[in-house]
């Protein structure tokens, strides 16, 4: 392989293109999912290909293919190098990459068990028997298990004589319980909803998730929730569970930090944000409380590499420091707009897609309190855990997020259980109303799946480290 | 697709999608197209209608409320792939988490409202078997406002020894066979018309980030995006700030006071990274009492 990658770009440096780099991609999923006992689905698939990346006259050109070899990257080359010369004539302005001294390095995702090694029939045997927990409770109708492992080999060469060789791994799983009553459904997950909780890690850590012995809570609350009472509409004290603040960081901070998405290249798909680069060092996003690390190097994170898609390496960098916009997420293209170099953050889905600033992990630093002290210090509130439905403006600015299942605060107590919760606000109003974050016993991390971006689409595994944390002032009950 | 039952199908197509943004430093337009045949791209008329969305005055920030509203197709075709995705096939219906559930034969929209599948019409993208190699065939969920049908593959017929209808989507399928080709009849008015009916109301282009918030009465939030106007005494009069909506599609589809005579073809081209040929005939609709939550204002 090495010899091909040398080909070709002895190639892009005899046409005198100024910078050209190759990734080679081979990339293993498997995912499985039982439902109601049955196994629904069992997929294996693999795919290996290549893509090259040329900057010729101020622009990009890229092309890629699943044939591996010495001519096809010759080809391939060719048509990247058109793109490029194509791009170029109508060129906004002139794409500069700053030099970057060459790394070569070798980076593997630490694992104890290889998620590949482990036989599909004792993942089916775990998943059916958390199934098969759930489905004891009547008023359970449906019951769900899903396990995905994955697995990327990849390569990355520049003509800046740059080769990095890494293997990321990663693994999930969940359950779901589903009560159906009349026309009342209501759905409860574990450890989160849209199929689990992701890391890059080993199976020893699906051994470790406990989906069996959170099975029966989940049913019961499920079944619970069929007759428990609406979510009231009010404004009122807010405490999130770490789970649906992971996705309240993702959306209204991880999404708006994103350089290129600031700079207009995703306005056509998911829109823009209300962030600017000179709000960097000056723009309050929140309280004195909050925060927030940009940290491809937290162990087992969703989000966590050796180098991005740029060959830099993974950093930890402060995003939001006590309350103000400290930085944002930047590659070698962008990072400039902010007088700095790239903060690692490139990152393509597979070989045929050119690679995007995307979330590493995005983490919420954690506070003093335990969770125990915040709901005996808050008289009347709402605790929500378990995301079920998110949206949020083009620009990031105004939100909506439900959750699976809450329950009141009364005088320090948590109260009667409440369905169908829901909560909006407006960014920033919403982080500078935080009060208390949680201590690190209440932190950990959370995987983002399914986090799509651009187009052609590319979905990125990205992680949030949180722990519980309280908001005031927060408008609960949407539409009631 | 082949399989060893005997099933022996084969098409060959392709599609061509395109859509745009245009931006300044105050609102931005979208306008987008798909189609079978390229030779219908008119990327002029593309871009005219996304810059007429635009506009060089500062958009006025609304209360949110209930408001009458003009939904364009863009905007009336995500309502419908809502629909079909929680509750327009058997698999929802069977599960007893369709909306359909124990309703059919009861009237749930206004009797201007006729929804259907359609892979057979040359109107749309056109497909004449679905993942299973099953002929399609067209399916009624609502006529002139009442609960009719669903629709079924191989799997869910199976279970009620009816016949697929078509709709088998690719395997391992585990979310039921969701209809991919949704049409909604046409009304009697030109949108002019509609517009000049409305003395205050919003003209929403099309929505952003939608999600479903209660999936049973098929409440959905999200936001307008790229063109949203105040309508006043039957003119579109200033743009205003995006808002958010939360509102129940039913309910909505029940108070829908006018329907235009065109239809227009939309596809949002991908789902995720995956490129899924799908795409909706739908007509722009007037309803009255559209509830907005929230709007976009830091």
């Amino acid at each position: 392989m090495k010899a091909f990658v040398e080909n070709i770009l002895d190639v892009a440096k005899l046409k005198g293109v100024p910078y050209a780099d190759i990734r080679i991609v081979r990339r293993q999923n498997e995912e499985i999912e039982v439902k109601n006992g049955k196994v629904e689905a069992l997929i294996h698939d693999e795919d290996v290909g290549f893509g090259i990346r040329i900057l010729f006259q101020g622009a990009w050109g890229f092309a890629c293919s699943s044939k591996v070899t010495k001519r096809e990257m010759e080809a391939v080359f060719a048509k990247a190098l058109k793109i490029a010369k194509a791009s170029s004539k109508v060129k906004g302005i002139e794409i500069m990459l700053p030099s970057s001294s060459p790394v070569i390095d070798q980076y593997r995702t630490p694992v104890s068990i290889d998620p590949f090694d482990i036989a599909p029939e004792t993942k089916l045997n775990l998943l059916l028997h958390a199934d098969e927990i759930i489905r004891r409770n009547k008023k359970v109708k449906i019951s769900e298990a899903f396990m995905g492992s994955y697995k990327t080999e990849k390569i990355f060469a520049s003509t800046e004589g740059s080769y990095v060789d890494q293997e990321i791994v990663e693994c999930g799983a969940g359950i779901a319980a589903t009560a159906i009553e009349g026309s009342e459904v209501q759905v409860r997950s574990y450890p989160n909803s849209f199929r689990g909780n992701f890391a890059t890690q080993g199976y020893e850590w699906i051994e470790k998730l406990g989906l069996q012995t959170e099975a029966e809570r989940m049913a019961e609350e499920a079944s619970q929730l069929l007759s428990a009472k609406p979510c009231p509409s009010k404004i009122t004290t807010l405490i999130l569970d770490h789970s649906q603040l992971a996705l309240q960081i993702h959306e209204s901070i991880g999404h708006p930090i994103e350089l290129d998405r600031i700079l207009g290249t995703e306005a056509s798909y998911a829109g823009t944000s209300f962030l600017k680069p000179e709000m960097v060092g000056r723009f309050r996003y929140g309280s004195e409380l909050v925060n927030i690390f940009a940290d491809a190097t937290q162990p087992g994170g969703l989000g966590t590499f050796g180098y991005d898609d740029e060959g830099i390496k993974a950093q930890r960098v402060p995003i939001i420091f006590k309350g103000i916009l400290a930085n944002l997420l930047t590659s070698r293209e962008t990072a400039h707009h902010l007088g700095k170099e790239s903060n690692g953050t490139m990152r393509a889905d597979g070989w045929n897609r050119i690679p995007l600033i995307r979330m590493t992990n995005i983490n919420l630093e954690p506070g003093d309190w335990t969770l125990e002290q915040m709901i005996a210090d808050t008289e009347d509130g709402l605790f929500l855990t378990t995301n079920r439905s998110w949206s949020i403006d083009d620009k990031r600015i105004n939100f909506q997020f439900g959750t699976e299942i809450g329950w009141e605060i009364k005088g320090g107590k948590l109260g009667e259980m409440v369905k169908n919760p829901t909560y909006t606000g407006i960014t920033p109003n919403f982080w500078n109303s935080c009060d208390a974050i949680a201590n690190r016993d209440h932190w950990q991390m959370w995987g983002t799946p399914n986090c799509g971006k651009g187009e052609p689409g590319q979905v990125a595994h990205v992680g949030h480290g949180a722990a519980p944390a309280r908001f005031r002032n927060v408008q609960v009950g949407v539409m009631k | 697709m082949v399989n060893s039952l005997g099933v022996d199908a084969y098409q060959k197509f392709s599609d061509l999608f395109l859509h745009l943004i245009v931006e300044n430093d105050k609102s931005s337009g979208y306008a987008s197209f798909v189609s079978r045949d390229p030779d219908q791209l008119n990327v002029d008329a593309l871009a005219q209608e996304a810059i007429s969305k635009t506009s060089k005055e500062e958009p006025f920030q609304i209360e949110p409320g209930e408001y009458e509203v003009i939904l364009e197709p863009y905007a009336v075709s995500e309502l419908l792939s809502f629909l079909g995705y929680l509750g327009f096939h058997a698999l929802a219906v069977q599960e007893g988490r369709s909306f359909f559930s124990n309703r059919f034969g009861e009237k749930m929209a206004d009797e201007k409202v006729t929804i259907y599948d359609d892979g057979l019409d040359p109107e749309g993208l056109q497909v004449p078997f679905d993942f299973e190699g099953i002929p399609k065939r067209k399916v009624v969920f609502f006529d002139r406002g009442v609960a009719k049908e669903v629709t079924y593959d191989s799997f869910t017929g199976g279970r009620e020894g009816k016949e697929s209808t078509g709709h088998g989507l690719i395997a391992p399928n585990t979310a039921g066979p969701i209809p991919i080709n949704l049409f909604m009849k046409a009304g009697e008015s030109s949108l002019e018309e509609m517009i000049r009916s409305v003395r205050k109301g919003i003209y929403v282009t099309r929505f952003h980030y939608t999600n479903v918030v209660e999936p049973m009465n098929t409440v959905i939030t999200g936001m307008t995006r790229d063109g949203t106007f105040l309508i006043e005494e039957g003119e579109i009069k200033r743009p205003i700030k995006n808002l958010r909506f939360t509102e129940s599609i039913l309910k909505a589809l029940s108070q829908v006071t006018a329907i235009s005579r065109d239809r227009k073809v939309c596809s949002e081209g991908t789902v995720y990274s995956r490129r899924f040929v799908t795409g909706t005939v739908v007509p722009a609709i007037k309803v009255e009492g559209f509830n907005f939550s929230g709007v976009s204002a830091l």
